[in-house]
């Protein structure tokens, strides 16, 4: 894995299993598709779902059980992200440290470059 | 000798300020269908399955409930609020969106979206090389024509709820016009439209409305939704929508005398107060006969701003050089 790709914590990769495991997922077939869109107050929002397809130019990153894919132009906007999870009070869901957002949006689901 | 016929600079285009003369025209523009050529307008288009979805996330309008046929005004804001185009959608099919974007605003509005196409399924496109543009006003009965010119048109609301915007290569302009001629629609000239649409309040880019203007403060309040969700923008407009109001808003102004007041001419209330400023300005038409819809024969009308420390407790407006003003609420 590249030093400036993605990085996956091992709360987040054990979170991405159990939900894996609790829609009935196949591990060994399943990937988590990570990506940017345009959208959110701020012009770019994270998406992130569960995928079987792989496409050729795919980045893939393994850790604790999970396969990541990121495709070429989104890398572009997530190198050196963490994709963390948080369990606490404030809110419960996958979490991106994004080193290249220079700002984000008030509830935290957009990001500007 | 005959005399050479005025022209206006419109965003750097020449056009001409009159096709017969300026109170004839506007004539023609109160009562029969119109046209005027428009060599600003452009047009972009948004093509593939994501399409609807793509401009949604980054318009201030609700595109993705817009059925094959709609058109609705939309407006293109940077992160705090600020206008970066005023726009037009029309969905001409569930994959292909046409945008209707002035010249002065096209470049950066192509540049946002590009920069912002990344894992959408969508691509953009200039479909006329050297676009000719015509702005419609009136009963539109070209559009047969128009197709047999490989042109298209779309609704927009300029100056009346039944305008049109149409398209094509700069070749078939010649074309085109011998159509109208066939349809019984007049050309106008740019200064019949101008004075129209300042009495009718619509902003002009670079005149009126710029990138430092809040997009509901150029009344562009029919340009956002307020119930879709995130956009490019929205935290400030919503913010301002449910908690505030623009300090300041571009509102019709009519005026005594009949000598054009500069663009830039301020307002000042009872008290001498700088209340706001003038952005655009028209004298109307000697010939002109007044009508219900149109302001006194001899008014000069405007648009500028006005604070809204002044809308709220309104008292005499003037400017500086002691012409009183008067503000038209937009009910009137």
């Amino acid at each position: 894995m590249e030093a400036t790709s993605i990085q996956i914590t091992d709360a987040a990769a054990e979170a991405a299993v159990a939900t894996m495991k609790s829609e009935n997922r196949p591990l060994e077939s399943t990937y988590l598709r990570v990506g940017v869109r345009a959208g959110g107050c701020s012009g770019y929002s994270y998406d992130l779902k569960f995928t079987d397809e792989r496409r050729d130019n795919d980045t893939v990153i393994e850790h604790g059980g999970v396969r990541l894919l990121v495709d070429p132009k989104s890398e572009t906007f997530l190198k050196g992200t963490e994709l963390d999870w948080s369990g606490g009070l404030n809110g419960k869901g996958f979490v991106f440290n994004n080193p290249n957002a220079s700002g984000t949006c008030g509830c935290g689901e957009s990001f500007s470059v | 000798m005959e005399s050479a016929i005025p022209t206006r600079t419109v965003h750097g285009y020449s056009v001409p300020a009159a096709v017969s003369d300026p109170a004839f025209d506007y004539e023609v523009l109160a009562q029969e269908p119109a046209f005027l050529i428009a060599p600003w307008e452009r047009r972009v288009d948004v093509i593939g399955p994501d399409a609807a979805s793509f401009l949604h996330q980054l318009l201030t309008q609700d595109i993705r409930t817009m059925s094959v046929g709609d058109s609705r005004p939309a407006a293109q804001a940077d992160r705090t609020g600020h206008l970066q185009a005023e726009l037009r959608v029309f969905r001409a099919d569930e994959e292909t969106i046409h945008v209707r974007v002035g010249s002065p605003y096209v470049s950066e509005f192509v540049a946002t979206l590009e920069k912002h196409i990344i894992m959408e399924d969508v691509e953009l496109r200039m479909p006329f090389d050297e676009p000719a543009a015509v702005l419609f006003f009136g009963d539109f009965r070209a559009e047969e024509a128009l197709r047999e010119l490989g042109g298209t048109s779309m609704p927009v609301h300029e100056v009346g709820p039944d305008d049109r915007v149409c398209f094509l290569n700069s070749t078939s302009l010649p074309a085109l016009r011998k159509a109208m001629e066939e349809i019984s629609a007049r050309e106008i000239g740019w200064d019949a439209f101008n004075r129209r649409r300042i009495e009718c309040g619509r902003a002009w880019p670079g005149l009126d409305v710029g990138p430092e203007r809040l997009v509901p403060e150029a009344g562009y309040e029919d340009h956002i939704s307020y119930n879709k969700g995130c956009y490019l923008g929205q935290e400030t407009l919503a913010r301002l929508h449910y908690r505030g109001r623009p300090n300041w808003q571009l509102v019709r102004l009519q005026m005594d005398g009949e000598d054009l007041p500069s663009n830039d001419t301020d307002l000042l209330d009872a008290s001498g107060e700088r209340v706001g400023w003038i952005t655009s300005s028209a004298s109307t038409p000697t010939a002109s006969t007044p009508t219900a819809s149109t302001p006194t024969p001899t008014a000069v009308v405007a648009l500028g701003y006005l604070h809204r420390r002044f809308r709220e407790t309104p008292t005499n407006l003037t400017t500086p050089s002691g012409r009183t003003v008067t503000w038209i609420p937009d009910s009137q």
